[in-house]
């Protein structure tokens, strides 16, 4: 025991480096803790399913028509059929006067108290009233508090909505199934959005099978009966985001892992003077190695609670903005509970162990196996860090040609993930050999008489072996953030150039005009004013895969402002004139990519048409679901009863679009909802991409920091240790001023060289993520536009962070007399 | 009255509580709501004679409303059952001239309990329902001509131009019930001339029963279907107000006696602090359906025995005697488990009526309503 509490005595010398320990094991699990947390509670949602105030339903019926609502005298007539199971559900997308879009949804309470699992929820409700104020007037709005918090909404706060109207009070429940979806009164839905009688679906609670058989029996032909199993299953759809997130946690734990080895490496370094005195003594190297080996243990189990603590705080804080995304990319809701599910902490410590462990191996078995007559020597000799950097670029290399491969080859999500780690690593790997053969170009392009300069490159290479180690950590989160940086705002560019291309007319409505009236009424106004229907329905389809999945199929409206709208990305000969004469279809890269129908493949589109081929496919951003479009003639041919979905109106370039917009709402007395320009829609649709990226620009920004913070850990550690060449510069004449300068300058050059990698693999990474990640999990591609102010901004922070955490010690250093340096440095 | 029904108003005592509980009273029962005050709807006053086949229907300017069904029943072995069909109606703000904007914010909100017994056992479900302001889009509803009074496949209906004949059927899960009911004996409207004082300060309800049902049809109890025919007895009440904010509950005897009689008995319990005596009241039905008012003081309940069922020590076993008609009766409980385990929960099941004449013997259904839990 004294041996330990004797080795441990160092941190009393040199408390700064055991902090440094610590951080490294807490960055290794804060961010992997916090990641594995948020999918843990979001795949807890997904296995409860969606839930109505804890009653899940087991099905829906719904209209085959999608966006048709079902009638409330059907839904009547099947409870007074005696199908007690069956409740009404209206969905509703609002928008706040503030443009944010919310998702209300009106149930019955009267319909749902027969349902057990509804009744048994009740003593969840709010305020201990139970449910006695919520479908009475002045009604309430039931939302979650995580959501609330996600809002900044605070009780009973009067919200507006862009239509001029209120939403209900604002009640907090403490309901986990509520998620990102607000509960109302159905009635005071259909009041508040103008939707009398209106329906949107039936939840179908558990009954016995016979009475289900029953139900799906009695149903009319223009109502279908989708069960949980024919809706795509949330956790599949969800796969690649989770993925990614767990990606960016590895991430994480690699930079943290890093900076461990880093700590560790310093800490036995400093000790082999007090460890060969200690076996001088007659301690055995045995009993050194479980002194140092319960040390490394109490630090990592000190730092993982710290991280895992960190980590739960940090997941419960993005979970609301995780709960978004999944929203606005898949439809997909999921809870936000109070208290995170209990997910192991065990993974990242079982991770964190062994990584540690092997890290501490090597710089041990060093300070160990020092020949114990033999005085202290350098560790950082030129031909050892030669040698290391050897090897490390053999991994590399490795690593890039298996980066390569797998970004040739990947078919697979996991496939893709791992070419990146690929990626990653080998840049990371590369960058002492990068940064050598600079720094030794440069020193050949200096003068001889520039001595101070000379130096202090050659300086500079010694410092990569002891600095190399934090400079790859840095580079590795620098690589990462430049690369996920450069895909979204890549996306972002693609997704506002298709929205352009896409939103060919120039008014979107969404009301149930006769569309006489509607193409009478423009007529009168302008003989340039044109309209055209929206229709769209969806469908379920086998994918070449095997996979029952929901198809959504939409109309192309004739004429060439719309045909242009759509841009091919693959497309068989003469596919527009064949696509105008109904004689094939167009698919979404989605439906291709992630479906696998093929350009050319014949498909079954409708009962009473034969089989049409694929003649293209086109991009669709944003868009969770595979998407047909047919031609408009088609599409009324296959779906002859089926009511618009809205109408698109066009005219030239010129036309007073306010005014129109002005008119039309009068003469047919539309809600601002109902009418919409193509404007607003395309910020609505940009809005909605940002707020979708928010959770992974805020990891993004996460892992970066943490970088930060380890790069100040590591670099603090390493100056500590150039007491010696201070005092030598100091004895040499040079001034405490130019030592200032000379060390910033030395570190920031340091900073813009790992630049060199970083501009470079940031890109390839990002055309990586583009081109094999994104198509692989989204079904999207897109191309890469490289964001240079950012690679500037990342040049800055790189060499202003390292600058900061050299200029704190150094300091302490410039500070300190030259006499007392050299003293230090002969102890 | 079988005011238990009223039950439904319960639903909404939070609501009310808020409001109108005085302060400093005593705690609230489930039925709270019964005595709940009624400003801005139509108050039961003395002198209004209920009108038909009009009043069949619903009276929407009236708080509270219950169509109130209860059946003595045996099969061909002579097995006893019982089976009640009941449809309550409440509405949640007085009567307005303005329509809401959508038809599903109706103001009337309708409750529908269904309880089967037999010989061993017993079983009840709940449903409620917004009324909408179509009948034919409402889930529930109640029409006076031809009579229909629904929640969702929960019916009861004329079959044919005139009220009666009715048919009375639910079902839930694997119960069932569809009964045929007829009579060839008046409507008997209850108190005087149909109003019935429920207060000794006056205040009452609306209300009329037809005691002379005769039941036929089919049971189903687990899936197990049974034929059985009986008595049944169906009253439809309306008020504002039905209790005063110092009554605590009722216990409500409706029987049917071997000699062919009718006798409904009633009496409202005050609460414990309260200066007031109970309200009691009673009526004779004869055979051609002539009533007879008891006079309240020379009716004397007596328990004889208090079983715990949910909690609540619950008198299932009584001694009544009624000196003025010279009758004593014992009436009990077929078996202890009727508990209604509702919303608001009570207890309504089948009894036996016991005695030394056959206008002392019969069958019977009885309601506890307002113990509190032990």
């Amino acid at each position: 025991m004294t041996i330990f509490w004797t080795l441990l005595s160092h941190y009393r010398r040199h408390p700064v480096q055991g902090l440094f320990l610590l951080t490294g094991i807490v960055i290794a699990n804060v961010l992997l803790v916090g990641t594995l947390l948020i999918n843990a509670q979001a795949r807890a949602s997904y296995s409860d399913g969606e839930r109505i105030l804890g009653a899940g339903p087991v099905a829906q019926i719904q209209s085959t028509a999608e966006r048709e609502p079902v009638s409330a005298r059907d839904y009547v007539r099947l409870r007074r059929e005696g199908f007690d199971m069956v409740a009404p559900v209206l969905r509703r997308m609002v928008r706040t006067a503030g443009g944010e879009p919310l998702e209300l949804l009106g149930i019955d309470l009267f319909a749902m108290t027969g349902m057990a699992a509804a009744g048994a929820d009740s003593e969840s409700a709010p305020g201990g009233n139970g449910f006695a104020d919520f479908p009475f007037p002045p009604y309430q709005t039931w939302a979650a508090p995580g959501r609330l918090e996600q809002l900044g909404w605070s009780e009973g706060e009067p919200i507006e909505l862009d239509s001029g109207d209120v939403l209900p009070g604002i009640v907090p429940v403490p309901d986990r199934q509520l998620g990102h979806r607000m509960l109302l009164d159905i009635g005071a839905l259909q009041a508040l959005t103008d939707s009398d009688g209106e329906i949107s679906y039936l939840a179908v609670f558990p009954a016995a099978s016979g009475r289900l058989a029953d139900l799906r029996a009695a149903l009319p032909d223009y109502l279908e009966f989708v069960t949980g199993a024919e809706a795509p299953d949330p956790a599949e759809l969800t796969r690649s985001f989770h993925l990614n997130l767990a990606a960016m946690g590895l991430l994480a734990f690699v930079v943290g892992i890093f900076l461990t080895y880093n700590a560790l490496a310093f800490s036995y370094t400093d000790r082999r003077e007090l460890i060969r005195k200690l076996r001088l003594a007659g301690v055995t190297r045995s009993e050194l190695k479980t002194g140092l080996s319960l040390e490394l243990l109490i630090f990592l189990l000190g730092g993982s609670l710290i991280g895992f603590l960190l980590g739960a705080q940090m997941a419960a804080w993005l979970l609301p903005g995780v709960g978004r995304t999944l929203a606005q990319l898949y439809g997909v809701y999921i809870a936000y509970p109070d208290g995170l599910v209990p997910a192991g902490i065990w993974l990242p410590l079982l991770m964190t162990a062994i990584a540690a462990g092997l890290c501490a191996l090597f710089p041990l078995r060093e300070s160990l196996d020092t020949p114990l007559l033999e005085r202290w020597q350098t560790r950082w000799q030129e031909q050892v860090v030669v040698r290391r950097d050897r090897l490390m670029l053999l991994a590399s290399v490795v690593f890039l040609l298996a980066a390569l491969v797998l970004g040739v080859t990947a078919g697979s999500l996991w496939l893709a993930l791992a070419g990146m780690a690929s990626l990653l690593l080998g840049a990371a790997l590369l960058l002492p050999t990068v940064l050598r053969i600079l720094l030794a170009g440069l020193q050949r392009l200096i003068p001889a008489r520039k001595a101070r300069l000379s130096w202090l490159i050659a300086d500079s290479r010694w410092l990569l072996g002891p600095a190399s180690l934090a400079l790859m950590a840095m580079t590795l989160a620098l690589v990462a953030n430049s690369g996920l940086n450069t895909m979204i705002s890549s996306f972002r560019v693609a997704t506002d150039e298709w929205l352009d291309q896409r939103l060919a007319a120039d008014l979107y409505l969404r009301s149930r005009q006769e569309p006489a009236e509607l193409r009478a009424w423009l007529a009168g106004q302008s003989p340039e004013l044109s309209m055209a229907e929206r229709y769209r329905t969806s469908l379920t389809a086998e994918n070449p895969r095997g996979n029952a999945v929901q198809i959504e199929v939409v109309s192309l409206q004739p004429g060439n402002r719309f045909e242009n709208s759509v841009d091919l990305i693959r497309s068989e000969q003469n596919a527009q004139q064949r696509f105008r004469a109904g004689e094939g279809v167009y698919i979404s890269e989605r439906a291709w990519r992630l479906d696998g129908w093929q350009s050319g493949q014949p498909l079954n589109v409708c009962e009473n048409r034969p089989d049409l081929p694929v003649l293209g496919v086109y991009h669709d951003y944003g868009n969770p679901q595979s998407q047909w479009m047919l031609d408009q003639a088609l599409f009324e041919n296959c779906w002859p009863r089926l009511a618009s979905a809205g109408q698109a109106i066009y005219g030239p370039k010129d036309t007073a679009w306010e005014s129109v917009s002005a008119q039309l709402s009068e003469a047919f007395e539309l809600d601002e909802g109902q009418l919409i320009d193509q404007v607003e829609l395309k910020q609505i649709g940009l809005a909605v991409f940002d707020r979708t990226f928010t959770v992974t620009h805020a990891l993004n920004a996460l892992t970066l920091l943490v970088a930060g913070i380890g790069m100040f850990c590591a670099v603090s550690a390493i100056h500590h240790h150039r007491v010696g060449q201070q005092a030598l510069l100091a004895s040499l004449g040079v001034s405490r001023r130019e030592r200032g300068w000379l060390l910033l300058s030395q570190w920031g050059l340091l900073g813009l060289l790992c630049m060199s990698l970083v501009w470079p693999f940031g890109t390839v990474l990002a055309a990586y993520l583009a081109a094999i990640v994104t198509p692989v999990a989204f079904g999207w591609s897109f191309p890469l536009h490289p964001d240079l102010q950012h690679y500037i901004l990342l040049a800055v922070i790189a060499s202003g962070s390292l600058i900061l955490a050299v200029a704190l010690p150094s300091f302490r250093l410039l500070k300190t007399s030259p006499a007392a340096l050299l003293r230090e440095q002969a102890l | 009255m079988n005011v238990l029904r009223v039950v439904l108003a319960g639903l909404f005592g939070a609501i009310a509580a808020a409001c109108d509980r005085p302060p400093q009273q005593e705690p609230a029962s489930d039925f709270a709501v019964l005595a709940q005050a009624a400003e801005g709807y139509t108050r039961a006053e003395k002198g209004r004679v209920p009108r038909f086949p009009e009043d069949h229907g619903a009276h929407p300017d009236y708080r509270i409303e219950w169509w109130y069904l209860t059946a003595n029943l045996q099969d061909a072995k002579g097995r006893a059952y019982g089976a009640q069909w009941t449809l309550f109606r409440t509405a949640v703000s007085p009567p307005d001239p303005v329509e809401p904007p959508v038809a599903t914010q109706h103001s009337q909100i309708y409750m529908a309990h269904f309880a089967l017994t037999w010989p061993d056992g017993h079983t009840a479900f709940q449903r409620y329902a917004r009324g909408e302001r179509e009948p034919d889009e409402s889930r529930a509803g109640v029409i006076a001509s031809p009579f229909a009074a629904w929640l969702d496949d929960w019916s009861l209906h004329s079959t044919s131009s005139g009220w009666l004949p009715l048919k009375a059927q639910a079902r839930q899960e694997s119960h069932k019930l569809e009964l045929s009911l007829d009579s060839d004996r008046p409507l008997v409207l209850q108190g005087e001339q149909g109003f019935s004082q429920k207060h000794p300060q006056g205040g009452g309800s609306y209300y009329y029963s037809q005691p002379f049902l005769q039941a036929a049809g089919e049971l189903t109890i687990g899936g197990e279907s049974v034929a059985v025919s009986g008595r049944a007895w169906l009253d439809h009440e309306w008020s504002s107000q039905f209790l005063q904010p110092d009554q605590a509950g009722w216990d409500w005897f409706a029987l049917h006696l071997e000699s062919g009689e009718k006798l409904m008995l009633f009496r409202l319990r005050q609460h414990e602090s309260s200066q007031q005596s109970n309200y009691r009241h009673g009526v004779l039905i004869s055979p051609e359906g002539i009533s007879f008012a008891l006079e309240p003081s020379l009716i004397n309940f007596r328990v004889l025995e208090t079983e715990m069922v949910a909690g609540r020590a619950l008198p299932l076993y009584w001694k009544i005697e009624l000196p003025e008609i010279g009758r004593e009766v014992e009436v009990r409980a077929t078996h202890p488990d009727q508990w209604m385990e509702v919303d608001f929960p009570y207890w309504e099941g089948s009894v036996t009526v016991s005695g030394k004449d056959p206008g002392s013997r019969g069958v019977g259904y009885l309601e506890l309503t307002g113990y509190p839990v032990k």
